[in-house]
């Protein structure tokens, strides 16, 4: 008797318990996630996103691979795709995402987005990047805004410069700050910050316009305009403004040097911002964040997003949706970007939290992405494909660290991105 | 005319002095060997007299020069090394070449006297192998040939022939003989084998422990060693010694000598024939024969517990532990003091 | 592949490296060992004084020579600070010379080694066959420069081979030094093979790079291989 009893209630329970999994919107799954913010500051909202999840009872495998700017974790990537078992997301951004979605592997987290309203949060720039063939494969985490200035305003008093809006007012000033025994502008030479200093600085001579003829279109007779020779020119010109020191400096040494007043200037992303709160330092006051040059009606952005690989598993495919929707939820996009110096990709948010830096840096990508000067960063992976952007960085850092001519380093510049656009 | 003189040559090693005072003359066209057990200083001797060690004091004279502050090389010497010492890269023409050719010889004269030296010792025909090329007799004929080249007033050899093989060694030293011979010219030899320095020698020098024990002829230290240390160096199975009470009763008598504890008997095995009573001077019981066809080794011991050989043409025909009797003819027998080991008149 | 300039500099450089890496590591290594040669007293502790960069990763080689080598407070600035104001030893941030900081950095890491090797082989010399050369009438550097260095050839072998594939993998001590800067200046096949296989997914030329960097090892290893082993085989 007793033993009928048991299993009379092992019944009803297990009856219970199926149809509360049934009436249930969302069954527990786990996601496995592959990053590489494996830095302090970075591993900690990685860990914010980790809890928000977790609270909507799914499970987060960290699956963090460190190493080469993120070189590692694609090359893990690429093996665990080809393998046939992707991760569930994956830290990928800028045309990668096209990339992959030729590959057919990416699901489409469209409905998510239709719930959560991404197309009218997300810029339609933004948007695009995120989608494959117009479903969304991808979420956007974060905009970094590339086109920064940043400088040392004591600098500038003790040489009585002013500072500059434009290439030109750049070098009066340059002259002003190098004569009162100082190092006016603040450059680590490696070659992908000698390329996030020229595609600042043919934004600010062409315009946004020159600039997606160039580095988004590819055009070759845009490439090879006066506005890129003079891009050039101005590019040789700062080599007379840095030190000796500066060939294989790090970004953040350099950015120590403005925050030091050794330096006057640095143009860098928005990341370098980090360096002067951590430091102490109050933007507006002891530090000075500004368009660079000739830029300011335009906003280079750089933006990490993951995308979402396919599942098989119907519990694995609703907590990649929801990792979808957290990613987007404003919760998140604060408590991330707060934390990483950039700003939030979904629009109206509250701007309390963000210091003066990021406030101004939120209204200009409102307004650029109405005026067309919204534009993806070339020099972070935004714009082309890499083989492209790679093909384009070996010319400006060739010409930054030779006397070639401007007009040479033109013509390298149309061989060199034709042959790697060719070998697509 | 160039013979080699030594006086008082000492060697030392931080305190440890290993060569103690050598005075030795060496004649023009002289054989010498130098023999001893190892440890004794003969090729540290060897090497003084070549120039390649610091002679502490004394003086080393070749011809009339003094030759302590001249260079190895312009001493007029040449050195056959036991491990040949061939450059390994070069071929066995130019390893013989070197040493003219560091001396700014003409090219004909080098060519003229390799090809002789080669001629000599019949290698002519490996002058363009390297000597890894070759088997160990042809090596050390080519180490001679380079000593030969140089024409020099002294030949050294140390230890020339312990690389080869038991046969070869035999071979090479009757060429090493007829070099000699033919050449003329003063050879100073280094050997650890009595055999070699009895075959070679007309003049032997035995050190021991940095002094020398005897020099004379290879007759002369078999016929009349000065010392027990010697007795039992040459000669070949060693010099049998027994003291007195080791001996028979009539012993003194048939020896002609007054017998002490203070004397030692030593007698050469090849010197005991088996004997009568009458006649004993020594009896032992068989432990062991060997027979080597040719003669045969007698192992034995004598009731005082001491064993001694006997070299007889046969085997004898009793059993083992039976006892066998020898004599001795007086004038064969050797009598040294048993504490210093000199020899008793 | 040939025709991008980024190859060209990559293996120019290598080949400069190479040469200079190697040359001036056999001469160094092989004149310590020498000098180690000459049972001097304190050998012991000199050895291991020579010895000790080996123990070091060439990341930490490249790291320290990176500061040593900096202009602003390494070597030119601590000559300049004894009072040689015009002092100027900017190689590391100079194009035309930053390849050779790297043989500087390589050099210092790998000569204690082949000294090491070129001691061992030293010691395994007969004596005899110096003494043979003496009496033969050879002056000391004559007998290193004629007997003793040619006697040293399978030495030679086994120093040229290491040396050969460090100079060709050098990877680390590069990227750790300069980051084959400034610009690309300082790339070597191996680092513009990652850049192309790793960063920027044009596995085509990435392999293609390796492949060269293969055959170039190839023809020269294997004829060098060949032609020892063939001449040892005569024995």
């Amino acid at each position: 008797m007793k033993s009928k009893n048991n299993i009379q209630r092992i019944v009803k329970s297990l009856v219970l318990a199926s149809t509360l999994g049934l009436s249930s919107v969302v069954s527990a799954g786990e996601v496995e996630v592959l990053h590489f913010w494996t830095s302090g500051g970075e591993a900690k909202s990685a860990a914010a996103l980790k809890e928000l999840l977790e609270a909507k009872g799914h499970q987060w495998r960290d699956f963090a691979v460190a190493g080469g700017g993120g070189d590692a974790a694609m090359t893990v990537l690429k093996s665990r795709a080809v393998a046939g078992n992707p991760p569930t997301a994956a830290q990928v951004k800028g045309p990668s995402i096209q990339e992959w979605g030729n590959e057919g592997v990416l699901a489409n987290v469209s409905a998510v987005a239709a719930e959560g309203d991404w197309d009218n949060l997300l810029p339609s720039v933004v948007a695009n990047v995120m989608k494959y063939e117009g479903d969304y494969v991808a979420a956007p985490v974060n905009v970094h805004r590339v086109n920064w200035l940043w400088a040392n305003p004591a600098v500038f008093e003790q040489a009585g410069a002013a500072l500059p809006n434009t290439w030109d007012e750049f070098f009066d000033a340059a002259d002003k700050i190098k004569a009162a025994g100082l190092i006016p502008f603040a450059h680590g030479g490696q070659p992908w910050q000698d390329f996030t200093v020229f595609e600042s600085i043919v934004l600010g001579t062409g315009g946004a316009d020159l600039y997606n003829k160039v580095f988004v279109e590819l055009d070759e007779a845009s490439m090879k305009s006066d506005g890129m020779k003079k891009s050039f020119e101005i590019l040789r010109r700062l080599n007379d403004y840095t030190d000796a020191g500066s060939p294989g400096r790090d970004w953040n040494v350099a950015t120590g040097m403005v925050i030091e007043g050794k330096a006057a200037m640095q143009v860098m992303g928005d990341w370098a911002k980090g360096e002067f709160t951590n430091a102490g330092k109050m933007p507006g006051k002891d530090f000075v964040c500004m368009a660079a040059p000739g830029t300011a009606d335009a906003f280079t952005f750089n933006i990490d997003s993951f995308i979402f690989f396919d599942q098989s598993d119907s519990g694995a495919r609703d907590a990649q949706n929801a990792l979808a929707a957290t990613i987007m939820e404003p919760e998140f996009q604060q408590v991330f970007n707060v934390a990483k110096g950039s700003i939030p990709a979904r629009l109206n948010m509250p701007r309390e939290p963000f210091d003066a830096c990021a406030l101004t840096s939120m209204d200009d990508f409102v307004k650029t992405a109405e005026t067309g000067g919204l534009v993806p960063s070339v020099a972070h992976g935004m714009a082309a494909y890499s083989a492209v952007a790679g093909a384009m960085s070996d010319v400006v850092t060739k010409f930054f660290n030779s006397d070639m001519s401007a007009e040479d380093a033109v013509a390298a510049y149309v061989t060199n991105v034709m042959e790697a656009k060719a070998s697509l | 005319m160039v013979g080699l003189t030594l006086r008082d040559v000492r060697k030392n090693y931080g305190d440890v002095q290993v060569i103690h005072g050598i005075n030795l003359d060496i004649i023009d066209g002289e054989f010498v060997v130098f023999v001893g057990p190892s440890g004794c200083g003969k090729s540290t001797l060897l090497r003084m007299i070549a120039g390649l060690e610091d002679i502490s004091s004394g003086t080393v004279c070749i011809g009339d020069v003094e030759m302590n502050d001249i260079a190895a090389s312009k001493r007029g010497v040449s050195m056959v090394f036991q491990t040949y010492a061939l450059y390994p890269h070069m071929t066995v023409y130019k390893n013989m070449a070197f040493g003219l050719k560091q001396a700014n010889t003409p090219r004909e004269e080098i060519e003229k006297r390799v090809q002789a030296a080669a001629e000599i010792l019949q290698i002519s025909e490996y002058l363009d192998r390297t000597p890894r090329n070759l088997s160990g007799g042809q090596r050390q004929r080519v180490a001679i040939g380079r000593a030969i080249v140089r024409d020099p007033s002294v030949f050294l050899f140390d230890e020339p022939l312990s690389n080869l093989d038991a046969a070869l060694r035999v071979q090479t030293r009757k060429e090493i003989a007829r070099l000699h011979e033919r050449l003329k010219t003063t050879m100073i030899y280094v050997t650890h084998d009595q055999v070699e320095a009895m075959t070679l020698a007309d003049k032997i020098v035995v050190l021991r422990d940095g002094r020398i024990a005897q020099v004379g002829s290879p007759i002369e230290l078999y016929e009349r060693p000065q010392n027990a240390f010697v007795a039992q160096f040459i000669g070949s199975p060693k010099m049998n010694f027994f003291s007195a009470s080791d001996l028979t009763s009539g012993a003194s008598s048939l020896l002609n000598r007054e017998l002490s504890d203070d004397l030692q008997v030593g007698i050469r095995p090849e010197h005991l024939s088996i004997t009568d009573s009458a006649n004993a001077v020594v009896e032992g019981t068989l432990e062991l024969v060997e027979n080597l066809g040719e003669y045969a080794l007698i192992h034995l011991r004598t009731a005082s517990n001491v064993e001694f050989i006997a070299k007889a043409e046969k085997p004898p025909e009793v059993p083992k532990a039976s006892t066998i009797k020898f004599g001795v003819k007086p004038p064969l027998a050797h009598f040294f003091d048993s504490n210093s080991g000199a020899r008793s008149a | 592949m040939f025709s991008l300039d980024r190859w060209d500099v990559a293996y120019t450089n290598l080949i400069k490296f190479s040469v200079c890496f190697i040359i001036l590591c056999v001469l160094i290594g092989l004149f310590l060992a020498i000098l180690l040669d000459q049972k001097i007293r304190v050998e012991g502790a000199l050895r291991a004084m020579y010895l000790y960069p080996m123990a070091l990763s060439f990341i930490v080689t490249g790291t320290v020579w990176k500061w040593i080598l900096n202009p602003e407070f390494g070597v030119e600035r601590i000559v300049q600070n004894l009072g040689f104001e015009s002092f100027t030893f900017d190689w590391l941030v100079n194009p035309e010379m930053s390849i050779y900081t790297v043989v500087i950095a390589g050099i210092w890491q790998s000569s204690g080694f082949v000294m090491a090797l070129f001691l061992a082989g030293l010691r395994g010399i007969d004596n005899q066959i110096i003494h043979a050369a003496s009496i033969d009438g050879a002056s000391l550097p004559t007998i290193y420069w004629r007997i003793i260095i040619p006697g040293l050839r399978p030495v030679f072998f086994s120093v040229l081979i290491i040396l050969l594939h460090i100079a060709i993998k050098s990877f680390d001590l590069i990227i750790a030094l300069n980051n084959a800067g400034p610009g690309y200046s300082s790339d070597v096949p191996a680092t513009f093979m990652y850049t192309y296989s790793f960063s920027r997914g044009q596995i085509a030329i990435g392999s293609a790079s390796a492949t060269i960097m293969l055959m170039v090892i190839i023809a020269i290893v294997v004829p060098y291989l060949y032609s020892e082993l063939r001449s040892e085989k005569h024995a």
